[in-house]
């Protein structure tokens, strides 16, 4: 069964068609890209996975259930983890805090329990500053635990925005360009961070546009071209195919 | 964790210390209503400073929790913790019903409609005179435990202290919670915090009850201290007081509210002497402070203090 | 049909009222993105100021101007002092401003023409005229008729002239304007002038029917706060609508039901609006985009 499945997927915003009866399937294990030209339907894939739009027709499953008709909150706790385009981090907290947040759904959210400062949740507390620790650490990110998110630069927002994904120990990671606006050396060392996620056993999608990026990390991939699947397969493969060639270079829509 | 600690050894050391300080049964009367009005805000705070969720009609609760449990000692001789249960009961239940609906409006919307709520349930007890006493308010028994009366500022010195140290402590632990962090990441932003697990709506209708239940029992209180409440204790003005003193004590500090609570409590004492222009003085102490320390007060007299210590 | 009639005045009249305050909040809210809760104190002081100008001896329509332009005044001063040195402040810090604005003008109103209620006479007399069985004060007229010149006005300024098409400009995209060389200082000093001379407008027309004080200001404030809500913030033909729809449901609730909640009516439907309609009547559903 595949950890991520979508079938006849099709949203339209108003009058335009974003995503066109697509049909996807995201197997467990390697690392997963989706790629096309600006406008193609990719975030707004990851925005239907996440649950932040509903779908106009289709189904999404995750490890075959479906959750088409569930909450964003009740996906992530069924183990989707996401990253933003735009970087949504929580300003109002420190780097620690941040990723503390990511632990949530293994956490006693308990508000009267909380209050009363119960030794359950305090004990839970001082395991999850020790994980939230580990993964700053995992990121590269030892020295900012304590800086407020709103005076952290942008590269250094991009691998905490992960640190706090994976905090929620997700089965399934999606990335929305990872690597946008970093420099050569941050798309480096994001390019590392990722295959340590995946060594580490998270199945990942990613979105971006850095195509040498893409075809170094990926193994499999899903080319979209006006909501609609053009081509999906190694990297090797869908470099190959002259559709995708085709609709890089912007020629041949006429059909 | 330490510093947390650390504000509520602070405050209670104030409370333990401050009845040495206060030379007659005025003074106490006014520490008495700097604690009460202090409870409201460290509830209102969880919301507006925490959850960053704004309300312009809290004194509805404060108001509902002063003239419930009156009503029914007086109406149907209720005992007393039976209709302070039965009051606040009421008031967690009418913020339940409310909450959801109303939650899912962000901003100025969210302004009004919680502005909207509080001056409705004001004018209901304006209007409901034979019930009320409308305008002219109406006279409140003593708390009884027993054949025990609760009444004299010095009683109700050490329960208000006692109540706001035990409320504060709540919220502190609160705040340093996994759903302490929930609500401040619904503050940053819904939609990650969503993405992470947190059921955003849930934990915006939590906050806003557990900020009502802290507005009634307050208002609970200070009808029974003052044995007689009016319904400008549920008014619009009352609500602003409350979210004024949040956000000029300094939104997200919980000492910072309490300290926004006893300034805007004492200032119009202080202004007695200058009656006439009392209102005038007052908002344009509001306008300059949110001008100029817009981060409120404790919190940007912080900022300062760390600054001049790294320097030297 | 006679009561139905007199309802349908009644409500028309403080319709118009709330509409014109309701113009004052859109046009703010539209240029600064501020919710001015001293809107209803604008009011407040257009009535107050032609009671005492007109008890210094100046006749009325001279009175009436200058107190228009005393409160644009107070409506500039409020922008340039207040507002703006507090451009960046959260919208929780921007709405105690204004509410210390709201309490500072009332205190001052307090302090020059005292606690009592005071009256302007009726414009044209008071004699009512009979309409199908109803009567209608010529007051309400002057209101009404005044008001319909006013959104006249301000459709011809907004879409007509330079000025007011640089105003709306900067309420859809301040960057974009200033880019085009829109100087937005003073599009807002303007939009705040404008406000309050809306407000003490409708301040000095209704003067006449409901005697006016110090304390006036907050209710008018606060329903055509209702009223340019359910118009959907931002929105003057909305402004326009929630003021009738306003004025209409409390005059009808009042006249069919029970006067004692009249005031509660606005409130009522604020509540109902946003629960079903959460932008209100004329508002657009934003979707965030992550």
């Amino acid at each position: 069964m595949s950890l991520l499945e979508v079938r006849g997927l099709t949203r339209d915003f108003g009058g335009l068609r974003a995503l066109d009866d697509l049909g996807y399937a995201v197997a467990r294990g390697p690392i997963h890209a989706v790629i096309g030209p600006n406008g193609a339907g990719k975030t707004t894939l990851f925005n239907l996975i996440a649950g932040i739009y509903v779908p106009t027709a289709g189904r999404i499953l995750i490890d075959g259930q479906d959750v088409t008709a569930l909450p964003t909150w009740r996906r992530a706790r069924l183990g989707l983890a996401r990253s933003f385009q735009n970087l949504q981090l929580f300003e109002n907290m420190s780097g620690l805090d941040n990723v503390r947040t990511g632990l949530h759904r293994h956490e006693p959210a308990s508000l009267l329990g909380a209050m009363l400062a119960w030794p359950a949740i305090r004990r839970a507390e001082r395991a999850g500053r020790k994980r939230a620790e580990e993964l700053l650490a995992f990121v590269g990110l030892e020295a900012w635990a304590e800086v407020m998110a709103e005076a952290m630069p942008y590269g250094v927002l991009k691998r905490l925005e992960i640190a706090r994904a994976l905090a929620s120990e997700p089965r399934l990671l999606m990335l929305d360009e990872p690597a946008a606006g970093l420099n050569a050396t941050e798309k480096g060392e994001i390019d590392g961070l990722i295959r340590k996620v995946a060594a580490a056993g998270t199945t990942v999608v990613l979105v971006e546009h850095d195509m040498k990026l893409v075809m170094n990390l990926a193994e499999r991939i899903l080319v979209l071209d006006h909501g609609r699947r053009l081509a999906e397969g190694t990297p090797a493969e869908v470099r190959a195919d002259p559709a995708v060639a085709r609709a890089y270079l912007g020629t041949g829509h006429a059909a | 964790m330490a510093s947390r600690h650390r504000g509520l050894v602070l405050l209670a050391a104030v409370v333990l210390a401050l009845p040495w300080f206060l030379a007659n049964k005025f003074h106490f009367q006014v520490a008495i209503l700097i604690g009460l009005n202090a409870l409201v805000c460290v509830g209102l705070n969880l919301l507006i400073g925490y959850a960053g969720q704004i309300s312009l009609g809290h004194a509805a609760f404060f108001g509902l929790g002063a003239y419930v449990p009156a009503l029914l000692v007086d109406k149907l001789r209720w005992d007393s913790s039976l209709a302070l249960a039965a009051g606040l009961a009421a008031v967690g239940l009418l913020a339940f019903a409310v909450a959801r609906p109303i939650l899912r409006l962000k901003g100025h919307y969210l302004a009004m409609a919680t502005l909207g709520l509080g001056i409705i349930v004001a004018i209901v007890i304006n209007r409901e005179l034979d019930l009320t006493g409308g305008p002219d308010g109406m006279s409140v028994r003593a708390y009884r435990i027993g054949d025990l009366r609760l009444r004299g500022e010095w009683t109700w010195y050490w329960i208000t202290g006692g109540t706001l140290v035990l409320g504060v402590w709540l919220a502190q632990n609160l705040i340093d919670s996994p759903a302490g962090r929930a609500l401040r990441a619904l503050h940053g932003s819904e939609v990650a915090a969503e993405s992470l697990g947190i059921d955003v709506a849930g934990f915006k209708v939590k906050a806003f009850v557990i900020s009502a239940l802290y507005a009634g029992l307050a208002g609970a209180m200070t009808a029974h201290f003052l044995q007689f409440v009016t319904p400008i204790e549920a008014g619009f003005l009352r609500s602003i007081e409350f979210v004024t003193m949040v956000v000029l004590g300094g939104m997200a500090s919980t000492l910072g509210v309490v300290v926004g609570a006893a300034i805007l409590t004492l200032l119009p004492q202080l202004l007695t002497g200058f009656h006439d222009y009392e209102h005038l003085v007052l908002g344009a102490i509001l306008m300059g402070m949110m001008i100029f320390l817009p981060k409120g007060l404790v919190p940007s007299l912080a900022a300062l203090w760390t600054r001049w210590r790294a320097q030297s | 049909m006679a009561e139905f009639l007199q309802f349908l005045f009644a409500g028309l009249t403080s319709g118009a009222i709330y509409a014109l305050v309701a113009l004052g909040f859109t046009l703010i809210y539209s240029s600064s993105h501020v919710i001015n809760f001293a809107q209803g104190e604008f009011v407040m002081l257009g009535g107050l100021a032609t009671v005492g100008l007109l008890a210094a001896g100046v006749p009325l329509l001279p009175a009436a101007l200058l107190a228009i332009v005393l409160t644009a005044a107070a409506g500039i001063a409020l922008e340039k002092l207040a507002i703006e040195p507090a451009r960046n402040a959260a919208v929780v810090t921007l709405i105690i401003i204004t509410i210390g604005a709201s309490i500072l003008l009332r205190g001052a109103a307090q302090l020059i023409w005292g606690k009592d209620y005071h009256r302007l006479p009726a414009f044209t007399g008071e004699t009512p005229l009979e309409i199908g069985g109803a009567t209608l004060l010529p007051q309400s007229l002057w209101v009404i008729g005044v008001t319909i010149l006013i959104v006249l006005g301000l459709r011809w300024f907004f879409g007509r002239t330079l000025l007011g098409k640089a105003v709306l400009a900067t309420s859809h995209n301040r960057l974009a304007a200033q880019l085009v060389g829109i100087d937005i200082g003073f599009v807002l000093l303007l939009s705040y002038g404008l406000s309050a001379a809306l407000g003490a407008l409708a301040g000095i027309l209704i003067a006449p029917i409901t005697l006016t004080s110090y304390t006036v200001g907050t209710m008018l404030g606060l329903k055509g706060f209702c009223a340019a809500i359910v118009g959907g913030l931002g929105s003057g033909a909305g402004a326009v609508v929630g003021g009738l729809v306003v004025g209409l449901a409390e005059a009808m609730a009042t006249g069919y039901v029970s006067s004692a909640y009249k005031d509660a009516v606005a409130f009522v439907i604020i509540l109902v609006v946003l629960v079903f309609m959460p932008s209100g009547l004329f508002g657009r559903r934003g979707t965030d985009r992550v």
